[in-house]
């Protein structure tokens, strides 16, 4: 019964992961017509490089930017259009809209937006991406709003299964709007903050596609995360390297999830 | 003082009116049980005394005070909902001390500890302080609800079906510890339920409301001796009371099935009207008044109903089990006390008589 499932499984999941190893402990030679073992050093080595060491530094920094305030702003635009409002539903059209948007579309939209010569904000400070201390944070805020859809989607599904009895008892016990959202709200939203915290940060870790397109990893290679260095490692030579800094960034994406899980799991209030 | 008092209180959705010029007053330390059918309005009354639905139009008082544009926490009113509410995440201890903490200055710890430790006492909860509300039974989540009421010592207590999630022999106990408890508080409860049971076991009065209107208030056993209207009349009363239309005689009301005597009719001859006889005022047999046919008999252990056919009306007559058995199908007298036929008007239906 299980046969099918896990032949998509191995061929899509498995087999790559272990063709990755076999890649990171061999070396290729320039054509790739070669290749000789070099074992667990090539990873060592990498792994250990400033090449790599940069990219988590990146790749970390760009987590952070980007997935609190994501979750921040997700929740708050679902919190307002939570509100039993005539023509609610126009707004909550519009606030979910870019989860229909995909990662190269929103960034070149936004590169548009702050374009130094006909962006409509290209006097922000912040947003300059041809400087080496805003670029990482305004191609964040790139991503925070292409996810700004999904985000939105998930708390306002999640704030649906907050009874309304219950805030109604908040009420009636004195409870103010900001006591109410967070001693009642947001401890029954736990479970999908905590989905939302993990997703975000796996797409973090895999950002690609909008500083390839905003900034190819500039200025001063200020913003190179970790998967922008992986895909400009195809040469055969450096595959190896790449395929050893592919595994670090698999074992970096599992201890942040990990990590979430057992510092926020303890938090997340399940329900009955 | 703690009554409750509506006067012309409206309640509109739109189009849609829940509840339709409320006229009732609740006195202080009453326990009135506003009954009905789903849809009639009960709750959204209830509510409107809590706060969580405005008042269209109307005056509400609690106490002297109008508090039609008063928020919900400042009306020092607690209520009980028919899920309970508990908070999921919070332990009982916690649950029950949320309204005190919320109340800002004036209670320090060492206070909230006694009023929860006295809350819990009441209702023997001392043992499931730490425990969360998933880890309680149903009777017990709903004593953690009337804990957290009780905390807050208010003026008013509302009660939104609390029952209604329990089983039966448990909703029967439950019932005796609410009345228990009211007494002991001596405060006002304001209890909402569809059960007529609850509401004549427990009311000091019954305000029965249907499509949104008051129906008829008064003491349990007034309003089931006298319905003031045919609604009340099928609504109390388990089984409902039969019902047949016929039309004012001389001496009594002449139907489809024969003639029955009342002992003081009030309607004009020939008014249209609708007989009602309660199953426990009608017997079989005897000088029969009325003609039917069996369609079924319910063995209930102490008594058994016996479910006719008259006319076109159904009819129960309840007997005791020594009375000579019947059979399905068998042709039928049926003879009632003249003293307890209540009669309503056919069209408007209400009483007459």
């Amino acid at each position: 019964m299980l046969g099918p499932a896990l032949a998509v499984f191995g061929l899509f999941s498995y087999w790559p992961l272990w063709r990755l190893i076999h890649y990171a402990l061999y070396q290729q030679n320039q054509t790739g017509s070669r290749e000789r073992y070099v074992g667990p050093s090539q990873i060592k080595d990498t792994l250990t490089s400033s090449a790599f060491t940069g990219g988590v530094e990146t790749t970390l920094k760009y987590l952070l930017f980007s997935v609190p305030l994501g979750v921040v702003l997700g929740m708050a635009l679902a919190m307002a259009a939570h509100r039993r409002l005539r023509g609610i539903k126009i707004f909550q059209t519009i606030f979910s809209s870019t989860i229909a948007s995909s990662t190269a579309v929103a960034a070149v939209v936004f590169f548009t937006l702050v374009n130094p010569a006909i962006g409509y904000f290209r006097s922000v400070s912040w947003l300059d991406l041809n400087h080496p201390t805003s670029a990482l944070f305004a191609i964040s805020l790139s991503s925070i709003w292409q996810s700004l859809g999904l985000t939105f989607v998930i708390v306002s599904a999640g704030l649906q299964t907050v009874p309304e009895e219950l805030i109604e008892a908040a009420t009636l016990d004195g409870y103010g709007p900001l006591r109410r959202f967070f001693r009642i709200t947001v401890p029954l939203l736990s479970p999908t903050l905590l989905f939302l915290g993990v997703v975000l940060s796996v797409q973090a870790l895999q950002a690609y596609a909008q500083i390839e397109i905003l900034t190819n990893g500039g200025p001063a290679g200020s913003t190179e995360t970790l998967l922008f260095k992986i895909t400009h490692l195809q040469q055969p030579a450096s595959l190896g390297q790449g395929a050893a800094m592919s595994l670090g960034l698999f074992v970096l994406t599992m201890i942040v999830a990990f990590a979430q899980f057992l510092i926020l799991d303890r938090r997340v209030h399940y329900g009955d | 003082m703690s009554r409750v008092s509506f006067d012309q209180v409206t309640k509109q959705y739109g189009t849609v009116l829940a509840v339709d010029h409320l006229d009732l007053e609740i006195a202080d330390r009453e326990l009135m049980v506003l009954l009905g059918p789903s849809g009639c309005g009960k709750t959204t009354a209830l509510r409107m005394i809590a706060g969580l639905e405005p008042v269209t139009s109307g005056t509400l008082r609690i106490g002297d005070r109008v508090v039609n544009d008063i928020a919900a926490k400042d009306r020092d009113i607690a209520m009980v909902f028919q899920s309970y509410a508990l908070y999921p995440h919070m332990t009982v201890r916690k649950n029950i001390e949320s309204p005190l903490l919320s109340r800002g200055g004036g209670i320090d710890s060492n206070e909230r500890a006694r009023r929860v430790g006295e809350a819990a006492d009441l209702l023997s909860l001392g043992d499931l302080l730490d425990r969360k509300p998933a880890a309680l039974s149903g009777g017990q989540r709903q004593r953690v609800a009337l804990a957290r009421a009780i905390v807050r010592r208010p003026e008013v207590f509302l009660m939104d079906e609390p029952l209604s999630n329990l089983d039966a022999k448990l909703r029967t106990q439950t019932r005796l510890e609410l009345v228990d408890l009211w007494r002991r508080l001596e405060t006002t409860f304001v209890y909402v339920t569809h059960d007529q049971v609850e509401a004549m076991t427990m009311a000091s009065r019954i305000a029965i409301m249907n499509e949104g209107r008051l129906q008829q208030v008064g003491e349990p056993q007034a309003v089931y001796d006298r319905p003031a209207n045919l609604f009340v009349a099928g609504f109390i009363g388990s089984p409902p009371m039969n019902l047949i239309e016929g039309t004012c005689s001389g001496t009594g009301i002449d139907t489809a099935a024969g003639s029955v005597g009342v002992a003081q009719p009030t309607a004009a001859s020939g008014t249209a009207v609708v007989a009602g006889v309660r199953p426990e005022s009608t017997v079989i047999g005897g000088a029969a008044e009325l003609r039917g046919r069996v369609v079924n008999v319910e063995m209930l252990g102490h008594e058994r109903h016996v479910i006719c056919e008259v006319g076109s009306a159904g009819w129960t007559v309840r007997q005791p089990v020594t009375s000579p058995a019947v059979v399905v199908g068998e042709s039928i007298g049926i003879a009632i006390d003249p003293n307890h036929v209540h009669l309503f008007d056919r069209g408007t239906g209400a009483r007459v008589n």
